[in-house]
């Protein structure tokens, strides 16, 4: 239905003002400016901090995340990988039982989204100190272009009684 | 950086709307054509929805919301799709009720099951070339769509097609699943009633929990009828971008700088759904950290937010009700509406919508051309209008709740 209305109208707001001081029709339509966004600036991902079985549980804070995360992107693209400017957004570091633990919420460039997805799901690193933790990986949870599309989640957990 | 193709960004959208609502709006009489309210009515199976606005105006509205606006109401039960079709529970709700009732799973990889105005549809992944039964099919990425209007005269039991449909559940679509069910028709009769009273008793952030012992068809499949009730999250000194001044802006901006600006303001109300720090006031964040920035950050001033969220399965209608609340008790300040969909259609993944509706009296929008619709204005329709900015998303993919 969504498709009747908007069509594939990329850009109407001209139409839509022209109309409006060409005619000066009394006609009380309010103005409508409607436009289709397909390429913004940023994807927004959701990642999980995975650590192997047994080990011992180590808090999520931005800076190690982002350590975790420049290892990933430097391992697979090298230099330029570390390049890749990235925003976090939000660190949920809940406890391990909730669906809220080491969650990491970035932002990146939209065409380097691929290359960060890349990167991180290949990864495996060792713990900050090798000793007492073990290896860590990250896992894609969400993935879009536009972050409201992401923080509800996927309502999935309405199933479970 | 680096150019790869992204199959999946592509198919990403989100389609923005910026309008003004007429400065009357009948409930009894939505302008159901017209965004918002178009948007509002499409998106049938809800699981979130959140509004957000300012915390001194919370305190007005709340005892509305609490009075006016019924709590939303949906069962879970667990049942196999052959149980749709059993005589009572198809006649009451399928034949003459309207119910909204939705399966677990996955679009795209599982079967997912949604009843809807009495029509059913179905996905089925794997299947192909596999004979499967009738009914109008549309191939799709390899998965079958199958629409079944179970509401046709020829609907019948004992009629051949529809035999066909019961061979089918009861022979390859056995599988018991979870289901969420929500009467459309549903007045508190005396059991229900009872429901609800008790619910006000329990722990009122968490939605209520009861098992239905009541004579209703759906009844006999053991649901757990839930309560959904509103969570209140306060977000505390946000930087909130200067609404007041938009309209104003709006009508000088470019196309390019439009777009811009509505999709921060999108981002925007995401990151205080998401509560995410880097709104906050006082966040001193490294810039190696993050970058992130406020639209208009430096003219905007932290304020306090207050936001209610109540997940569950919602109805449009009731989406409806609570806008339309929300239009009559604000009149003074902004709101925003965030909504998230449930069971994403298998082709087309909608993955739910954003209202923003602006302070009324903001005719800031008219005067700066007025010399154009100074006719218009006259009327009085337009200039109080409140500005709205409406965003559709689709094509997201999320994976883990």
């Amino acid at each position: 239905m969504t498709e009747d209305t908007h069509g594939d109208m990329e850009i109407d707001t001209n139409v839509a003002v022209t109309e409006a001081a060409k005619r000066k029709a009394p006609e009380p339509k309010p103005k409508i400016i409607h436009f289709t966004s397909r390429n913004p600036p940023w994807t927004y991902l959701k990642l999980k901090l995975v650590s192997q079985p047994g080990s011992a549980p180590q808090p999520l804070d931005a800076l190690s995340a982002r350590t975790y995360l420049s290892s990933a992107l430097s391992q697979f693209l090298g230099l330029t990988g570390t390049a890749i400017p990235i925003d976090i957004l939000k660190i949920e570091d809940g406890s391990p039982s909730t669906t809220k633990y080491h969650i990491m919420w970035i932002r990146v460039p939209r065409e380097d989204a691929s290359a960060v997805v890349s990167a991180v799901s290949s990864w495996i690193g060792g713990g900050n100190n090798s000793a007492s933790s073990g290896d860590v990986a990250w896992r894609v949870c969400a993935k879009g272009n536009f972050l409201g599309a992401l923080v509800a989640g996927s309502g999935a957990d309405l199933f479970v009684p | 950086m680096f150019q790869e193709v992204d199959e999946s960004s592509r198919r990403e959208k989100c389609f923005t709307t910026i309008t003004q609502l007429p400065a009357f709006i009948n409930p009894k009489q939505v302008p159901s054509k017209r965004s918002p309210f178009s948007t509002i009515q499409n998106h049938a199976f809800v699981h979130s929805v959140e509004v957000i606005l300012p915390k001194e105006f919370y305190s007005q509205i709340k005892p509305s919301l609490e009075t006016k606006l019924e709590k939303p109401r949906y069962a879970r039960v667990f049942m196999t799709p052959s149980a749709l079709l059993e005589h009572e529970f198809f006649n009451t709700y399928i034949k003459s009720g309207n119910i909204l009732m939705i399966s677990e799973g996955r679009s795209g990889s599982d079967n997912v099951f949604t009843l809807k105005d009495g029509k059913e549809i179905y996905e089925r992944t794997g299947l192909t070339g596999k004979p499967f039964r009738s009914g109008g099919r549309k191939h799709a990425k390899e998965r079958f769509l199958v629409e079944l209007n179970l509401r046709l005269p020829s609907m019948l039991h004992g009629k051949k097609g529809f035999e066909r449909i019961v061979w089918a559940f009861t022979n390859v679509l056995t599988q018991s699943m979870a289901w969420l069910f929500h009467d459309l028709e549903s007045n508190p009769g005396p059991g229900e009633g009872d429901h609800v009273s008790e619910a006000k008793k329990g722990n009122s952030s968490k939605n209520i929990l009861k098992v239905g012992a009541g004579n209703k068809p759906i009844d006999k499949v053991q649901p757990q009828l839930i309560t959904c009730e509103p969570q209140e999250i306060a977000h505390e000194q946000i930087i909130t971008p200067p609404f007041y001044e938009n309209g104003k802006v709006l009508e000088n901006m470019s196309e390019d700088d439009l777009q811009e600006y509505c999709g921060s303001l999108s981002e925007w109300i995401a990151m205080v759904q998401m509560a995410s720090p880097r709104l906050s006031g006082e966040d001193d964040v490294d810039p190696y950290l993050s970058r992130y920035a406020a639209p208009d950050a430096e003219e905007g001033q932290a304020s306090d937010l207050m936001s209610l969220k109540w997940h569950g399965l919602i109805s449009s209608r009731w989406t409806m009700q609570l806008f339309l609340n929300m239009l009559q008790n604000t009149k003074a300040s902004w709101f925003a509406l965030a909504v998230a969909t449930l069971g994403k259609e298998a082709v087309e993944g909608r993955d739910g919508f954003m209202v923003m509706v602006l302070p009324s009296g903001q005719s800031s929008a008219q005067s700066s051309e007025s010399s154009q619709t100074s006719q218009v204005k006259d009327e009085g329709t337009v200039g109080t209008g409140r500005v709205t900015f409406c965003w559709e998303l689709m094509g997201a993919s999320v994976t883990e709740p």
